[in-house]
């Protein structure tokens, strides 16, 4: 797959911001069920965690689904 | 009749229509900082809007001074410009977490240094226009919202306080007569403990709402500028008179224990008085023109009865009466510095008013407080970094933006430090894209500047009616800060939806770099915030006890006595520093009954406060220092078991709640024999054989008594809170 920009209504935005923001919603949601399960409390640094988290959906979406 | 809601809106909105008009009618760049002016310095009343705006301009006066010197100095090696800035922004940080009331010009003065020298890039000569260009804006948007305000729907500042004044007044006389009932035994400690709660409670927010009112009065009217330090003193002394009740009623329950003892003959007309008083002065400040002065009233004192029943009796009732003698002199206070405010001054009323509102202050201490520390260096820290990044990463999206949007957050942030960021980000996006979509969709099809009007005053007109509440004033001010930024007018306009993107992006960032600063180098994190001050509060309580209970030698030196102080400072400040933080703790460090709990143990720890300046106020006057020592192998029993829970808490509240544990409430039973011979020994002597040591040492004992049973009281509360569960790491 090509990386190439992405048409939402006439403006075009770079796959990269799409495949973020969709990495930051699916962070957000993991570290609300980690939380709601009690199991972040296996973690030393959640927060750093979280960031670990971003990056690597942000790898994930941008290899699998849309490529950047 | 039009709302105070509407009105406000529309002149707000108005005002930023007339701004902005007539800034691009000037000729002048940057219209945007004129409509700041406006839209910052709104608030309530036109004299508080006066005063915020004259702030601005001081700390925008201060800036450019300081901007320009660092310029001259630094402008050749970045880490020396960083490192005065930074020092300059902690020496802002300071003040304004410090709460000082010129927080606001602190707060310009801080972000001024960095806007002027990023606008101008490292140029000095830009500089100096770019700083006259702000100042000039400035001026503008003040002058131009003074005039709105001035002119319709004028909201005078002067008239606010004095009914706001009168209206806690009011609340405050109604709240004394139910105490004075708990007094005297016609309802119970429960109900007093409520109502001295709700007057605590909303003491302290009329405190703080009161003093901005009276500072916006003092620009606005030549009247009360004239009579401030009389209103100032008004102010304190009521604060004092609330907090002279929460200690008042905590002897309650020790009064009417279940038996019912008289009272001393003597206190219904001091009663009475102090009724009065409130009266008069709610009085006054309704328009009566004329005032009886406070009449003298003698406190009467506890007689002597070796008659067998709870020899803490006396004392509970010679502790009611001691905080009572303060109640009476901070009412005579209040009704004096009213009657000097009303102009009706005297130079006895004066005097009178002054004393009783130095009597109200706590303690002063050259050592600084912990908290406002941490809060000063998290705003040098989120400069540093990021300049780091400005300096690092330079292609960032407006990397400018970036150095005065973290330094702005932080600054803000010190002064409420529990303000919960991810939710003031999620807020400011929203507006973003709200000014986006304005920016990206509506601009472009504007002809003019009529249209463009409309447009800025529908837009604030709709912000500041829905964000009108003090309490949500973030969004009111995110709200029309995006919507000015993102407008980005000008004389030739140009639109883009790169600015727009970028500018979304900048925003993040800074947020970024703010939640980075509340883990490093000092933890802001909400459960961590409330364990530290928790744990510093009881390592208070330890040293003060420590000191008044002779187990060390008494403190005569300046060093000791500014530890100490310093120590009395903390205990009485620590309890509502705690309850933001609990209130931004997520339910999920507190499940179930936990944040009840909570709650409760901030108020017994407040109420432990109370106890503790009680018994500071007896050790001070130094009688009874010998014969503790005399004493110590009934103390020790005491001492013990205070210290014990103290530590516990101080050290692993959590330790409480384990089953082998063997921490139990402090026994009295020595202090009680004690004070039972005590009450015999009172009884049988005579004049000359010092019975008034006796009755000093008696009301020691019942303090000592009153704080062995607030720390116990700790007990079931701290078992309530599931500590470990609080500490747990969560996202």
């Amino acid at each position: 797959m090509i990386p190439r920009e992405i048409n939402i209504h006439g403006v075009y935005v770079p796959p990269f911001l799409i495949v973020f923001v969709m990495a930051l919603i699916s962070a957000w949601a993991t570290a609300w069920l980690l939380n709601r399960f009690r199991l972040a409390r296996h973690f030393a640094f959640p927060r750093v965690v979280f960031v670990a988290f971003v990056a690597l959906y942000t790898i994930a979406f941008g290899t699998f689904i849309i490529r950047i | 009749m039009i709302s105070r809601r509407v009105q406000d809106a529309f002149k707000l909105a108005l005002a930023l229509v007339i701004a902005a008009g007539t800034s691009l009618v000037l000729g002048w760049d940057n219209p945007k900082w004129a409509m700041f002016a406006v839209a910052f310095s709104f608030l309530a009343t036109g004299g508080e809007t006066l005063a915020k705006g004259l702030m601005r301009l001081a700390g925008t006066l201060i800036g450019i001074v300081l901007a320009l010197s660092f310029l001259a100095l630094f402008a050749q090696d970045r880490w020396a410009y960083a490192a005065s800035v930074s020092l300059w922004l902690f020496i802002c940080g300071w003040f304004i977490a410090g709460g000082s009331r010129i927080w606001y010009m602190w707060f310009v003065g801080g972000f001024m240094v960095i806007l002027l020298v990023e606008y101008s890039q490292f140029d000095a000569r830009t500089a100096f226009d770019v700083a006259v260009l702000r100042m000039q804006q400035t001026a503008l948007g003040i002058l131009i919202y003074t005039l709105v305000e001035s002119l319709i729907f004028s909201n005078p500042a002067k008239e606010a306080f004095k009914s706001d004044l009168l209206a806690q007044i009011g609340r405050v006389r109604q709240g004394f007569g139910v105490l004075t009932a708990g007094f005297r035994g016609e309802i119970g400690p429960a109900e007093c403990r409520d109502e001295a709660r709700k007057l605590g409670q909303s003491g302290i927010e009329l405190q703080k709402m009161l003093t901005a009112r009276l500072d916006g009065a003092t620009v606005e009217s030549f009247d009360v500028l004239e009579r401030r330090e009389a209103w100032r003193q008004a102010v304190t002394v009521l604060a004092g008179l609330i907090d002279a009740f929460a200690h008042w009623r905590l002897g309650f329950a020790d009064l009417h224990d279940g038996s019912t003892h008289p009272l001393p003959p003597g206190l219904e007309p001091v009663l009475q008085e102090i009724d009065r008083r409130l009266a008069a002065a709610g009085a006054l400040l309704a328009g009566c023109t004329s005032f009886t002065p406070p009449r003298q009233v003698a406190i009467p004192q506890v007689t002597e009865a070796g008659d067998g029943g709870d020899p803490f009796h006396q004392g509970a009732l010679a502790v009611s009466l001691m905080a009572l003698a303060e109640i009476e002199r901070a009412s005579r206070g209040l009704l004096l510095a009213v009657a000097d405010g009303q102009g009706l001054s005297g130079k006895g009323i004066r005097g009178g008013a002054r004393a009783a509102a130095r009597s109200s202050l706590i303690p002063a201490t050259i050592l600084p407080d912990p908290e406002r520390f941490a809060g000063a260096l998290r705003v040098s820290v989120s400069f540093l970094l990021s300049f780091l990044i400005f300096v690092w990463f330079p292609d960032i999206p407006a990397a400018s933006m970036l150095l005065i949007l973290s330094t702005n957050i932080a600054l803000i942030v010190s002064r409420a430090p529990a303000t919960p960021i991810g939710i003031v980000a999620k807020i400011g996006m929203v507006m973003i894209l709200l000014g986006a979509a304005l920016h990206i969709f509506v601009m472009p099809h504007l002809t003019s500047f009529a249209q463009l009007a409309v447009m800025i005053f529908v837009v604030s007109f709709a912000i500041t009616y829905m964000f009108h509440d003090p309490k949500v004033a973030i969004g009111r001010t995110l709200g029309l800060a995006m919507m000015i930024v993102l407008m980005q007018l000008e004389n030739r306009q140009s639109y883009s939806f790169l600015y727009a993107a970028n500018l979304a992006t900048a925003f993040l960032v800074p947020f970024g770099i703010v939640w980075l600063t509340g883990i490093f180098p000092v933890s802001f994190r909400p459960e961590d915030a409330f364990r530290r001050l928790l744990r510093r509060y009881m390592r208070a309580c330890l040293a003060l006890l420590e000191t008044m209970t002779g187990d060390r030698p008494v403190p005569a030196g300046w060093w000791q006595r500014q530890i100490r102080a310093w120590n009395l400072r903390l205990i009485q400040t620590i309890p509502q520093q705690m309850t933001p933080w609990l209130n931004a703790m997520p339910d999920a460090a507190l499940p179930g009954e936990g944040r009840a709990r909570a709650q409760e143990l901030l108020e017994a720890l407040q109420a432990l406060s109370h106890r503790i300046e009680d018994l500071f106020l007896l050790s001070r006057a130094g009688a009874g220092r010998r014969r503790h020592r005399e004493l110590m192998p009934g103390l020790r029993e005491w001492c013990d078991g205070v210290a014990a829970i103290c530590r516990a808490l101080r050290d692993d509240p959590q330790s409480l709640s384990r089953p082998d544990s063997a921490i139990g409430p402090v026994r009295l039973t020595r202090l009680r024999d004690l004070a039972a011979s005590l009450v015999l020994r009172n009884a049988g002597a005579t004049q000359g054989d010092g019975p008034q040591d006796g009755r000093d040492l008696l009301r020691e004992l019942t303090a000592l008594r009153g704080v062995g049973e607030a720390v116990s009281g700790l007990l079931p509360l701290a078992r309530g809170v599931d500590w470990d569960r609080m500490q747990e790491a969560r996202f």
